[in-house]
């Protein structure tokens, strides 16, 4: 008699399911979309930050420039 | 009959997985580690919780730039008209100090009275009211004192200037009628040559002189230690928009 091997086999104590197993990856790859949504978010607003700084900077370097008498 | 159906496809797998080691491996690696989901999710939480904090962080630093950029603007803007005002009234003040002493006013020179302490009377009698027969808007006119340390007024010459010795000063002096609705702006400049080249000079702008005010004004001559001729002469202005 020929003697049956199945393909996996659930170890006692084993905590996870197969399907258990399977929705803890969706979950995985919801939180990774997360992520590289606040990544997203968080290279936009340091995009900002430094255009607001340059504009600062040019604000006060024209504001030094019309104090010495360069413009007007 | 399944016993048999497993048999077959156990190879079939094998087989795929030979062919492609590397999925392979990493399906062996995602079944033999029940853990990796759940290390993924905490990791990926980690991140956005961290990155989520420090966007809230650059989102408040952008604000308050955003104000102080629209603040220094404003500013900006505000400095460069009030620039342009000064500027516009600049030109303006000069067009018309150019044009009064060229067109109208530039006859009266110099005025050297005869005797200097009757300059009081001689400016109120004579040279004002050729002033306001000749410039109605605006006065003009040069004269000059030079006085030495002893304070005695001293005679004139012709050209305004005096060879006076060294360590003197110059000083000039006037009591002025002038419109009583008007004060008056009196540019005073001393300058003193020692031959021809100049060594000294004294400035002052007495702003608002009232009505029979008396204006005096005194420059030290340079402390050459040789003679040097000085001369001190006056421009009064009559500002036709200044009043009391």
């Amino acid at each position: 008699m020929a003697k049956i091997e199945p393909e996996y086999v659930q170890e006692p104590g084993q905590p996870a399911s197969s399907r258990m197993r399977m929705w803890l990856w969706i979950v995985a790859g919801v939180m990774v979309v997360g992520l590289a949504g606040a990544s997203f978010r968080y290279i936009q607003a340091q995009g900002d930050v430094t255009d607001l700084e340059q504009q600062l900077s040019d604000a006060r370097a024209a504001a030094s420039e019309i104090a010495t008498g360069g413009a007007g | 009959m399944k016993a048999t159906d497993s048999s077959e496809k156990a190879p079939a797998k094998k087989a795929e997985e030979e062919s492609n080691p590397t999925g392979g491996s990493v399906l062996k690696l995602v079944r033999s580690a029940p853990f990796l989901p759940g290390l993924v999710i905490g990791l990926a939480l980690i991140g956005i919780v961290l990155l989520t904090l420090q966007t809230a962080n650059l989102s408040t630093r952008a604000d308050s730039l955003r104000v102080d950029v629209a603040a220094q603007i404003d500013a900006n803007a505000q400095a460069t008209a009030e620039q342009e005002r000064l500027a516009a009234e600049a030109a303006a003040h000069e067009a018309w100090l150019v044009g009064e002493v060229n067109d109208t006013c530039a006859t009266i020179t110099t005025v050297i009275p005869e005797d200097p302490f009757s300059f009081e009377s001689t400016v109120e009698d004579e040279v004002l009211e050729r002033m306001r027969e000749q410039c109605p808007t605006g006065y003009w006119f040069v004269t000059n004192y030079v006085d030495i340390d002893s304070g005695i007024l001293n005679s004139l010459s012709d050209a305004g200037c005096e060879q006076w010795g060294w360590n003197s000063s110059a000083r000039i002096f006037g009591h002025v009628t002038n419109p009583a609705d008007r004060s008056i702006d009196i540019n005073i400049t001393a300058v003193f040559f020692q031959g021809d080249a100049l060594v000294d000079t004294g400035f002052a702008l007495l702003e608002g002189v009232g009505p029979g005010q008396t204006v005096e004004y005194s420059a030290a001559g340079a402390n050459t230690g040789y003679d040097f001729t000085a001369c001190a002469f006056a421009l009064v202005n009559f500002w036709p928009t200044t009043t009391n």
